[in-house]
C-alpha cells in the first residue's frame, strides 16, 4: 500500500522549519499528491506532532494560502483550493532525477548496489 | 483477655487485606502489562504508557476515596450517596487526563516527522458505547426536568424536595424525598463539569502527538488512544449511570408507595425499570473501567489479509 508521505523538517538545516513545512506542501500540492478540497492535519497537531510552535506550522499554512493554494476556513480546517496533477512522464522524471541524486551521494559513501537496494527496501519497509 | 469474636474479627480484616492487595496486584499487572501487536510483536518505537496507567490507577483510587468521603459528608439529606458516583467517575476521568497530558511524546530530535493525517475524536470513541452513555444522559435529563417540573417543598419548606399527590378520595398525599431541585440542581452541575471534563480528555487522546510515524508504531498508538477513549467513556457512563440509578430507584418506589391513580403507579414501575436498568449499565461501566482489556475494544487490530 502507497502511504501519504510524512511532512519531514530538520532542525540542522539552515532553512527555516516553517518554510520547509511550506516547501513539502506546495511540493505536494503541485504534483498532485494532494488534491482539490484535500484537507491539510490541523495546525496545533501537525505543530505538536513535529515538536515545534504552533506558530510556525501557522506561519506555513499562511505562506500558503498567500500563494492561492490553500484556503482555511473557520470550522472547516485548511483545504487545498488547487487541483494540478502532474503528467505521469513529468512524474517519473522527477522521481528519476531524485534517485540520481540519491545514488551519486550514497557512491560518494562507498555504497555498493546491494547496499542501495537494501536501504531503499528498510526505508520502504 | 482477647475473645473469640476479636480473634475472628481480626483474622476477617487480615483476609480482607489479603483479598484486596491480592486483587489490587492483578489490576495492576493486568494494566500494567505490556502492549503488543498481533501477531506477538511488539512496536518498539511506543514506549509502554506505564506512566499514564498509573496516573488512571491514581484517579480511580481518587476517585474511590472521593466517593467514599463525599457520601459521608453533610451536604444535605441524601446528595452525598447522590454525587459519590459521579466523583468516582470524575476520578477517573481527571487521572486519564493527567496521564494523557504527561503522556511521553516525540523525541526533540533533528529529524522529525509529522504524518498527513486528520486526528478525529470520533475516530477514537466507541460508537457502541457512546450511544449508550447518551442514551443514559438524555434519560436523565428527562427524568431530572419532569421530577423537578412535578415537585414541591417539603414539610420543612426546603424547595424541590417533596412530591403531592391527589389521592382518590380526595385527600393529597405528600411524599418525601424526592428529586426535586433540592436534587437536581447539583446533579446537573455535577454532570455538566463531568462533560466538560470528559469533552478535554477525549481531545487530547487525538490531538496527542504521535510518538512514531512508522505503521507498525502507529497501529499501536492508534489502539492505545482507543482504549483510553473507552475508560473516559466508561467514566463518564459512572457519572451519569449513577444519579440515574439513585433518582430512578427513589423516585419510582416514591410513586408506589402512595394512594395516587393507576397512572402514577405505571410511571413508578417505569422509574424503577429505568433505576435498574441504570444499576446494570452501571456495573458494565464499572467493569469497563477495571478491565478495559476483557471488556474494551480489540486491543491491537489484527493485520488486514491481502
Amino acid at each position: 500500500m502507497t502511504e501519504l508521505p510524512a511532512i519531514v523538517v530538520d532542525m540542522t538545516s539552515p532553512v527555516p522549519p516553517f518554510e520547509q513545512i511550506r516547501a513539502q506542501f506546495f511540493t505536494l500540492i503541485s504534483n498532485g499528491v494532494l488534491h482539490r478540497n484535500d484537507r491539510l492535519p490541523p495546525v496545533r497537531q501537525l505543530a505538536a506532532d513535529l515538536r515545534l510552535a504552533v506558530g510556525t506550522t501557522a506561519r506555513a499554512y499562511r505562506e500558503l494560502e498567500a500563494a492561492g493554494l490553500v484556503r482555511t476556513r473557520r470550522g472547516g480546517g485548511t483545504r487545498v483550493l488547487t487541483s494540478q496533477a502532474a503528467p505521469p512522464e513529468r512524474r517519473a522524471a522527477l522521481v528519476h532525477e531524485r534517485a540520481r541524486a540519491f545514488v551519486q551521494q550514497a557512491r560518494l559513501l562507498g555504497a555498493t548496489d546491494s547496499d542501495l537496494i537494501a536501504a531503499v527496501n528498510d526505508v520502504l519497509g | 483477655m482477647i475473645q473469640v469474636n476479636q480473634v475472628a474479627a481480626a483474622v476477617a480484616g487480615f483476609l480482607a487485606v489479603l483479598v484486596l492487595a491480592a486483587g489490587g496486584a492483578v489490576l495492576a499487572r493486568a494494566w500494567l502489562a505490556p502492549p503488543s501487536l498481533a501477531g506477538g510483536m511488539v512496536a518498539e518505537s511506543v514506549p509502554t504508557p506505564r506512566r499514564v496507567i498509573l496516573w488512571r490507577i491514581a484517579g480511580l483510587v481518587v476517585g474511590l476515596a472521593g466517593g467514599y468521603l463525599v457520601s459521608n459528608v453533610n451536604l444535605g439529606i441524601g446528595i452525598g450517596p447522590l454525587l459519590s458516583m459521579p466523583v468516582i467517575g470524575g476520578g477517573v476521568l481527571a487521572g486519564v487526563l493527567v496521564g494523557e497530558l504527561t503522556a511521553p511524546g516525540p523525541g526533540r530530535t533533528p529529524t522529525r516527522q509529522a504524518q498527513l493525517e486528520i486526528r478525529q475524536v470520533t475516530d477514537y470513541l466507541p460508537r457502541r458505547m457512546l450511544i449508550l452513555v447518551g442514551f443514559i444522559s438524555a434519560l436523565l435529563a428527562l427524568v431530572l426536568c419532569v421530577t423537578t417540573l412535578v415537585a414541591v417543598p417539603d414539610d420543612l419548606g426546603r424547595a424541590g424536595r417533596a412530591l403531592s399527590v391527589v389521592c382518590a378520595d380526595g385527600t393529597t398525599s405528600q411524599r418525601s424525598p424526592w428529586p426535586g431541585i433540592y436534587y437536581s440542581a447539583p446533579t446537573a452541575v455535577v454532570v455538566l463539569l463531568g462533560f466538560i471534563l470528559a469533552a478535554l480528555t477525549v481531545r487530547r487522546i487525538a490531538r496527542r502527538p504521535r510518538v512514531s510515524t512508522d505503521s507498525a508504531s502507529r497501529a499501536l498508538e492508534d489502539a492505545i488512544r482507543r482504549q483510553t477513549a473507552f475508560t473516559v467513556s466508561a467514566a463518564y457512563g459512572v457519572l451519569v449511570a449513577g444519579p440515574l440509578t439513585g433518582i430512578g430507584l427513589i423516585s419510582g418506589l416514591t410513586l408506589l408507595d402512595n394512594c395516587g391513580p393507576l397512572m402514577v403507579h405505571a410511571g413508578g414501575w417505569a422509574l424503577v425499570a429505568i433505576g435498574v436498568g441504570a444499576l446494570v449499565a452501571l456495573c458494565w461501566f464499572m467493569l469497563a473501567i477495571l478491565f478495559p482489556r476483557l471488556t474494551g475494544p480489540p486491543p491491537f487490530p489484527e493485520p488486514s489479509e491481502g
